[in-house]
């Protein structure tokens, strides 16, 4: 058994609008389309998707906050439709990192309310309550108004929350959405830490792909409510192996000019994927096989247009690759 | 189940005072309120030369008004927990979304209410002896719980409906007035049509108005207080057992649309 088994999930939204006094049309939203996945005890399952790809669905499926239309969902063998109190008595769950607690309470206030609504008392709720400010670095802050904390106080204190029944899984949606470099590096260190130290199963959706990289241990793409691949980050590198990167770094107000050469390149042959600025840097997908004869080809263009190039490498495939060509989309 | 609903109750005890307590002005336009009401209501009366005493009609609205409160905050309350993102985090209470919405709420009435009561005891001292006046904060406050055990349910099926609606606020607009109206809150009874009369009968708010009558007027001849009292009583199991069975479909449907 996993800790966490979706099998052959549906969900589709009806919405019904006025389009007359007695009229309404109806429009049907087919957010998940059939979305099997596990995660295993002790693993963080990164949900990698663009906007409307159905992972807020997914989230809200499995934390009994929606009903799904077919297939099953257990968290640690129980029915998340059937078995729902049961299901939130093993799980936490944190849905945003900015609001989410009352304004007018302080940090631990806050724990110890919701401690109490989901059935702590006593010297436990006491104990709960501390534990999980520590866990997520808030002690000194937890006589803190929620309304005077910073977004990162907050994201933590979402996590604190979600901690709070020391459940077995955590179902956190986007944990460090619009949070600052050095809090967004201390809460993945703390999943991390969740996942490997105290053997928690972590779902995750994060559009942040650098921040999947380095914290999942397994990956799901997902986009247009299918799942389109799951594995762990290194096996899903192997499937874009077929295709290289070819970075090529140049002086400053020269992108415009190489742009206009790589339009002549074959488009099989060359495929650009991002500019950054004015096209200083430009990243080009080509096969294995004509790695190094585009490399010079590509030298030898820029040269005879007395285009200087700074450098130009061969790249591994990251996991942006994969998205990009799973999706088939250039940015989450 | 047992211990649940006592640790909601408990949740909601110390959200309630944490409340107060951070929130001084909160607290003292609590205990203001119903002076500056007592006030105003006896220059009114001073002005029409009215019988009844401010007091008396103060209490009196305090406890038919506190009570039809219910359904209007429980279901206000599930809209602005919506607006702060803090409803799912109800939902996954393992008892559910409306029922730790109505619970937790419970404490909040009974305490705001108790204070409410309890202010008007320094000058209930000047007309009464300190005995009666105990004895009158107590009826008072007795009313207010009494009110309240009939619209528990209603309230938890006013909030899932009300969370179900695309346009919130609507539902809670036209409800308190009507059971206002046809509970004789508003006018008397005989002043109604025989078919809302016969209506106003279903409702327990008509017998929180009539017992509220029978304590502010003393009135109570012939055990007709108990018999209000019984009377709402019998409505209030019948009520909550029809309305929380409600509720409970409305909360499937709310999570066919999710929270």
């Amino acid at each position: 058994m996993y800790p966490v088994e979706v099998q052959g999930l549906k969900k589709t939204y009806i919405t019904r609008k006025r389009v007359g006094l007695f009229k309404t049309v109806e429009s049907r939203i087919e957010a998940l389309k059939g979305v099997s996945f596990n995660v295993n005890e002790g693993e963080i399952l990164g949900i990698l998707g663009p906007n409307g790809a159905g992972k807020s669905t997914l989230v809200k499926i499995l934390a009994t906050l929606l009903l799904p239309d077919e297939g099953s969902a257990k968290i640690l063998g129980y029915d998340v439709v059937k078995e729902r109190g049961k299901v939130r008595k093993h799980i936490g769950i944190s849905l945003s990192v900015e609001k989410g607690f009352f304004y007018k309470l302080t940090a631990r206030e806050n724990l110890k309310y919701f401690g109490m609504l989901y059935g702590l008392s006593g010297k436990k709720l006491e104990e709960r309550v501390n534990e999980a400010l520590k866990a997520v670095g808030l002690q000194n802050q937890a006589e803190k108004f929620y309304e005077e904390m910073s977004l990162g106080m907050k994201a933590r204190l979402s996590i604190a929350r979600a901690l709070l029944l020391d459940p077995p899984v955590l179902i956190l949606d986007e944990p460090t959405l619009g949070l600052d470099p050095v809090t967004s590096r201390r809460i993945r260190h703390l999943l991390v830490n969740l996942a490997h130290q105290k053997r928690k199963s972590i779902l995750l959706t994060t559009h942040n792909l650098f921040e999947a990289e380095l914290i999942c241990d397994r990956v799901a793409i997902i986009s247009e409510g299918r799942i389109l691949a799951i594995d762990t980050i290194d096996e899903l590198k192997k499937r874009v192996a077929d295709t290289v990167f070819i970075e090529v770094r140049l002086p400053s107000m020269s992108g415009l000019q190489a742009l206009n050469i790589l339009k002549d390149f074959p488009s099989n042959e060359v495929k650009i994927y991002h500019r950054k600025g004015i096209a200083e840097k430009i990243v080009i997908s080509v096969p294995v096989s004509q790695a190094e004869e585009t490399m010079e080809k590509l030298l030898h263009e820029f040269r005879a247009s007395r285009l200087k190039v700074r450098s130009i490498s061969i790249l591994e495939p990251s996991l942006e690759d994969v998205f990009v060509k799973l999706t088939g989309q250039r940015g989450v | 189940m047992k211990h649940s609903f006592l640790n909601m109750l408990r949740a909601g005890l110390f959200f309630e005072v944490s409340i107060l307590k951070n929130n001084k002005g909160l607290l003292f336009t609590l205990l203001a309120r119903p002076y500056l009401v007592l006030l105003m209501l006896y220059f009114l009366y001073q002005q029409l030369q009215a019988e009844t005493s401010p007091k008396d009609l103060v209490l009196l609205s305090l406890t038919v008004t506190g009570s039809i409160d219910v359904l209007w905050d429980i279901a206000g309350r599930g809209i602005i927990l919506r607006m702060h993102g803090i409803l799912p985090y109800y939902t996954v209470v393992p008892e559910g979304l409306l029922l730790s919405l109505t619970i937790t709420f419970l404490p909040k009435y009974l305490l705001e209410n108790l204070l409410k009561t309890l202010v008007f005891l320094p000058l209930l001292v000047i007309y009464l002896d300190l005995l009666s006046a105990l004895e009158y904060v107590a009826g008072v406050f007795f009313l207010l719980i009494l009110g309240l055990l009939p619209l528990i349910g209603l309230s938890m099926l006013l909030a899932g409906l009300t969370l179900m609606a695309k346009e919130e606020s609507p539902w809670l607009d036209w409800i308190t007035p009507i059971i206002l109206l046809a509970s004789g809150a508003i006018y008397p009874l005989s002043v109604l049509p025989p078919w809302l009369q016969a209506i106003s009968r279903l409702l327990p708010t008509t017998y929180i108005v009539e017992a509220a009558d029978t304590l502010t007027q003393h009135l109570d001849t012939g055990g007709f207080f108990t018999s209000v009292i019984v009377a709402m009583m019998i409505l209030s199991i019948g009520y909550n057992i029809v309305s929380a069975s409600l509720a409970k479909r409305a909360e499937e449907k709310l999570l066919v649309r999710g929270i």
